[in-house]
Formats: C-alpha cells, structure tokens, sequence
C-alpha cells in the first residue's frame, strides 16, 4: 500500500466536504494478518499433474503404437509449459496474496494481472462459511466464503487458508456482526 | 380458534411498548375474497400453461380430454381449499398469516420487518375491485405473504395498518396531503413523448421475433423442406422478399434504390417508435409516485394496475438516464433498486413487479427535485463532479483499437483488404466515443454519498448512499497499471446484473486510493440503528 500520509493528504482533497476530513481518514488498524497455507502451491501442482500426465503418457501410447511421434513432442511441450505456467503464477499468486482482519473489516488484496483488493466492512457480513475438501482436510486447509447482501460481489471466497486461521477468521467475523444494513 | 399463538398479546402485556387495551379491537380473522379461489385457479394454469396446450394438442382423443379435464378439476378443487383455508390476521406489531389444510403453515410477520409492498390488478381483478398483494421483507427465500386476492378497501387497511405500526412513523395531517398530492405525475402527452424518446419498441420486436423463432421449423425458414408447416417467420420472408424483388425491378437506377432502402428504414424506426409509445401508454398510463415519511409507492399501469411501495431507508441506489433524443427534448428518467432477499431477487415476476421507477420520464427539474425528496442532501444539480484520469479516453481507445484490430487484421489478409474500410470508420467511432464517454464521466463523494456518471450519446448518473455500500474494491488491469489508473467500485444490495454499476474506472491511483479509504471508513461506521431495521 502507499504510505499513509500521501493517502491522507489526497484523501482530504477528495472529501471537500466538511463531513469526512483527514481526522476521520485515519490509516486502517490491523488486527491480524493471514497467510495462505504452506502446501497450497504443492498443491496446485500436483493437481496439474494429476491430469497432464496421464494425458502425456497416452500420448506416448498413442505415439508409439501409431507411429506419429509428433503427438507425444506436442503433448509433452504442452504439458510441460502448463505445469511450468501453474508454478510460476501459482508462485506470483501467492507472493502477492494479502488477507487482512482490520478492526473494522476484512481486506483481501490478490491478483496476479488482474488485481483486486476487496473490503468487507463487519456490519456487512451476513454470514460465512467454511469449506474442506478431502485433499484439503488432509493437510489442515480450508477456504473461507463470506457472504454479504450486495448483488454483484455477495460472495467473497478465500481460497487455501490454514483450517484453523479460516475457522478463527469466521467466529471473529461473526461474533461482532451488528444491524444488517441493507 | 385455540391453536392461534397469540404473540402480540404477551408483547403487549410485557413490553414497555403496551398499548391501553381500551385502544386495541380485538384482533379478528380475516379471509380472502370469496372469489379468490378464481384468481389462484388462473395463477395456477397461467405457471402450467405450456404443459396443458402441450397435452391437449399432441394427446387429441376422447380419454385424453377427459384426463385433462380430471386435472383441471384437481386445479380448481386444490384452489377452492387453499383459499378457504386463507386466514390472516392484524395484530398489534406483526401479521399473522395462515393456510394449508393438510400441512398448516403460520406466518408470523413483523411489521417492522416488512419493507416492499406490492399489487397488481389486471383487468379481472378490477372488475370485482380486488386486489393481489404481496408483502416482502430483505432475507427469506420467498415473499413473506401472498394474498391473492383481497377486496381493495381491505388492502388499503393493511397498507395504512403498516404504515400506522411499522414502528417508525405517525399518521400525521402532512402526510395525509402528501398521499393527496403526488410527488410526480404523468399525463398521456409526458407517455407519447417518453415513446419517442426511448426504445421499448426494440424489446417488443425482438420478443415477437423470439416468439415466431420457436415455432415449428422456425430454424430453418428459409428452407423450402417442410413445407406443410406454416411458419410466420418463413412467410413474413418470402414476404419481404417478393416485395423487394418487384421494387427493385421496377425501380432503375442506384438513386431510386437508395431513396426506397432509405424511406423502408425511415418506415421501421416510425413503427417502432409508434410501438414504443403504446408500450408507454400500456405500462406507465397514469403514473403516481407519492411518499410519506417512511414509505415510497407508485401507482401505474394502462390494463393491469401495479402499485409497489417500499421503505424509503431501504432505497439503496438512484440511477438516472438521459438519451440522445430525451436531452434534445429536456426529459431524463430515475429508476431506483430496493433490497430483498437473494432468492426473491432471482424471481424474475417479483422482481419485476417491485418498485423501480421513480419518474419514467420527468423534466431536469422534476427529477432533481424527486431525488432530492428521496435522498434529502442530494443536490443533483449541483454535485461536485470530478473528472477521471485526463488520459482515460486514450487508455479507452487503445482498448477498442487492440480488440478490433484482432477481428480486423486476420479479416483483411483472409476475406479481402477492403475490410479495412469499415474497419477505419468503425475506429473513428471508437475515437469520437472514447472522447466523448470520457469528457462527460466523472465521480462525486461528499463523505456521504458517492455518486458516479458516464456515457456518450447515451448517459447514466447513479447515487447511493455510502453507508449503503456491502463492499468497496479496488481493482486493475496491467493496461491500467501502465497507464497509472485504478477502478473503485462500491457494491449494494438489489443491483440487477445489467445495471449501470457504481464501478468508477480510469482513475489516477492516488486519487483511487484517497477515494477508497473514505469509502472504507465511511462504510465501516456501523448504520445508524434508527435508520435501519435489520
């Protein structure tokens, strides 16, 4: 993020109002920061693998059995340059991954191209959920959905967060939810 | 009746809210109009339509009449039960609804909690003077209660029970003057103009067009297979064709092919425009918007008369458009979204039939002064715009180059060079529009609203409220990382899908990021518990 006080000063420029002024645009209060899971990218990869390779071994099959062995040159290019694709994104991914609980909200900052930094502020979150898949179960992760009642980014998921991180996240969500303010 | 759980009674009894009992007649049941079981019958085969064309038409025989008949009668038997069985109550803060005869359902409504109201009356339900009204709060996955249908003195006492118990307002002698005199009207002249001015004309070819496609070898109409299918789309065709064939026999010459080509599309943009002012009439034939303290409601509709009301702190944005023709003429239109819940959202009948339209169509005057009624503190004509990034249209340009570039170039070597040529007009489009989008788009935040607008030709302004927003982002492209811009983006609750998104894109980065911390600290100030009732 900027630093502070630039935000600040142009954030005063902004609000020419008397109502919000650089007293009120205060810089946010962390509470906690989250990091993704260690094994999420292990993860990621060996979910590739799990179906470039035995594409590339039927390719080879395919290509010793009817001769054409561009198709098994093809395959293993391909594949290689997906697995190789997931592994450097995956890594750019999570380097840039942010998650944070301030005092008055969730901010998530993610993207590799394309990025986005969602706030949630407290009173809006309707409610949360905590999803596991087997795989994910095994090795202590989860995701976290938080739900609010806008149209277009009612649900905000966090994909590979420690299990025990995503249930703490949600009670801490959940526990100081206040009026619904639709 | 014993099996009544009489919950007001012990509120009333306990609460520091009690009410004298000499205030209070006893609350008594009420049924639904004794010709209900009618209007659910035709609600019920109105949903199982297509199956019972589908059965009678491909099942022609005696056995499968008297099949279809069999269920007609279980239709209309389970309509008579279910409106028989019809209660509901006033209590002293909540509706108590019940029916069902063999699975009994009781609803507990409380009034507080109800925030759209609304009614519709085709030409049926006005004949008897009944109305089918609908009461929805902001979560469950359906409306809180359907009655269909009440005499129309009944639903007036419920409307004012809500507003008298709704816990926020009193009957008050202003307000009584308000529902007198309407905040905006509009007389038969305002709906020609409102025709000419937009294009629901397009809709409504397009829906007949739809319509025509799906009949039976309605794909392949040009085709002379099957020809013992009459098709409307297929004649309407050969129609046209054979016209145009003669025409263009008799006519010689290029000019007199160019003046008819032109006088047959002068033709269509006349009956469209026609079409569009009779779906004016038909929709908004004396429209009324009128508001009290808490609540706003629209009265409107040619045949079928459709009265929505919903609560005033529940409005979540104003959007206001303006085209081409409608500036010319000093018109625009204010449509507002009201929240509900995420499965009533999906339903498209209710969604349609909540209140939405402010003013179709207004003076720049009425409809700052309706916005200004709606959301006191919003001076619209006087909003602090800011422009967006001075490099914005180029950043646009560059998009639409690049995008047509890739359809163009690869058409050029592999259809022919001359593709280029409508490819340079449709780039200085491109130019005029990034031009022209980006001078008039700009964004206004006062630290309590923000309000955004864009467009060229056609412009959109949209307002809510920040406390309003569920969530604020930033977000950004590599184009704009480059470019040094950012969006900020507020998201609400009730927006539809295709409309215009409070999503302020091009903005220079600093200026992003100033805007989207006063956003955040806007939004995280918990909302003022008078103002909303969860």
């Amino acid at each position: 993020m900027n630093t502070a006080d630039s935000v600040e000063v142009v954030a005063s420029e902004v609000a020419t109002a008397a109502m919000v002024t650089a007293e009120v645009v205060t810089a946010p209060v962390q509470v906690r920061e989250f990091t993704p899971h260690g094994q999420l990218l292990r993860m990621w990869i060996w979910g590739t693998l799990s179906f470039v390779v035995p594409i590339v071994l039927i390719s080879f099959l395919v290509s010793v059995f009817a001769g054409m062995w561009f198709v098994a040159v093809i395959a293993s290019v391909t594949g290689s340059s997906i697995v190789a694709f997931v592994t450097v994104y995956g890594r750019a991914y999570l380097d840039r991954f942010r998650c944070r609980l301030l005092a008055d909200g969730l901010w998530v900052d993610r993207g590799v191209w394309w990025r986005s930094e969602t706030f949630v502020p407290r009173a809006r979150v309707q409610h949360t959920e905590v999803q596991q898949g087997p795989i994910a179960r095994r090795y202590g992760m989860a995701s976290l959905k938080v739900f609010t009642a806008g149209a277009s980014h009612g649900e905000i998921e966090i994909d590979g967060l420690i299990h025990t991180d995503a249930v703490w996240l949600r009670d801490e969500l959940l526990g100081r939810q206040g009026q619904d303010g639709v | 009746m014993s099996y009544w759980v009489d919950r007001d009674k012990t509120v009333s009894e306990q609460g520091p809210l009690a009410v004298p009992a000499a205030d209070t007649e006893a609350p008594t049941d009420r049924r639904l109009h004794p010709l209900s079981w009618l209007f659910v019958l035709l609600t019920q085969l109105r949903s199982m339509m297509f199956p019972l064309v589908a059965f009678v038409w491909f099942g022609r025989g005696d056995s499968w009449l008297l099949y279809g008949l069999i269920g007609a009668f279980a239709f209309a038997l389970y309509a008579l039960i279910y409106s028989l069985s019809f209660r509901y109550r006033i209590g002293e803060r909540e509706l108590l609804v019940r029916s069902g005869i063999f699975s009994r359902t009781e609803r507990h409504v409380p009034y507080a909690r109800i925030q759209n109201i609304v009614q519709k009356r085709n030409l049926l339900h006005r004949l008897f003077h009944v109305t089918e009204l609908r009461l929805e709060s902001a979560g469950g996955s359906k409306p809180e209660a359907v009655m269909n249908v009440i005499t129309l003195t009944a639903a007036a006492e419920l409307e004012r029970v809500l507003k008298r118990r709704g816990g926020e307002a009193r009957v008050g002698a202003e307000q009584e003057i308000n529902e007198v005199t309407p905040w905006h009207a509009l007389e038969v002249g305002d709906l020609l103009r409102l025709g000419l001015i937009n294009d629901r004309g397009w809709v409504a070819v397009g829906a007949l067009v739809a319509i025509l496609w799906q009949q039976p070898g309605g794909y392949n109409w040009n085709s002379k297979s099957g020809a013992n299918d009459w098709n409307p789309m297929r004649e309407l065709y050969s129609l046209v064709e054979q016209q145009f064939g003669t025409w263009s026999n008799a006519l010689s010459g290029w000019v007199t092919k160019g003046f008819s080509l032109l006088a047959l599309g002068l033709l269509i943009v006349v009956l469209i425009k026609l079409l569009s002012m009779a779906m004016a009439v038909l929709s908004f034939y004396r429209f009324r918007l009128s508001g009290d303290e808490t609540r706003l409601s629209t009265e409107t509709g040619l045949l079928t008369r459709h009265v929505a009301s919903a609560r005033r702190d529940k409005i979540q944005r104003l959007i206001i458009g303006e085209s081409w023709l409608a500036r010319r003429l000093g018109r625009r239109w204010l449509s507002c979204e009201v929240a509900a819940g995420a499965q009533v959202e999906a339903d498209a009948e209710h969604k349609a039939l909540r209140l939405r339209w402010l003013a179709p169509v207004g003076t720049g005057a009425q409809i700052e002064s309706i916005v200004a009624r709606v959301m006191p503190g919003v001076d619209f004509a006087n909003l602090q715009w800011k422009p967006l990034h001075p490099r914005a249209w180029l950043r646009m340009f560059k998009t639409s180059v690049f995008w047509w570039s890739l359809l163009l170039l690869p058409a050029s070597i592999l259809v022919s060079v001359w593709v280029l040529l409508p490819g340079a007009a449709i780039m200085l489009w491109a130019w005029l529009h990034a031009r022209g989008w980006s001078r008039f788009a700009g964004y206004a935040c006062d630290g309590e609203f923000i309000a955004y607008r864009a467009g060229w030709w056609h412009r959109q302004w949209v307002i809510a409220r920040i406390d309003k927003g569920q969530t604020v982002s930033i977000s950004h492209s590599p184009f704009d990382r480059r470019r040094g811009m950012h969006t900020v983006s507020v998201d609400t609750a009730g927006a539809a899908l295709n409309s215009f998104a409070l999503s302020v894109p091009y903005l220079p980065i600093d200026e992003a990021r100033a805007l989207a911390e006063v956003l955040r600290v806007r939004m995280s100030v918990e909302p003022d518990p008078i103002s909303s009732h969860g």
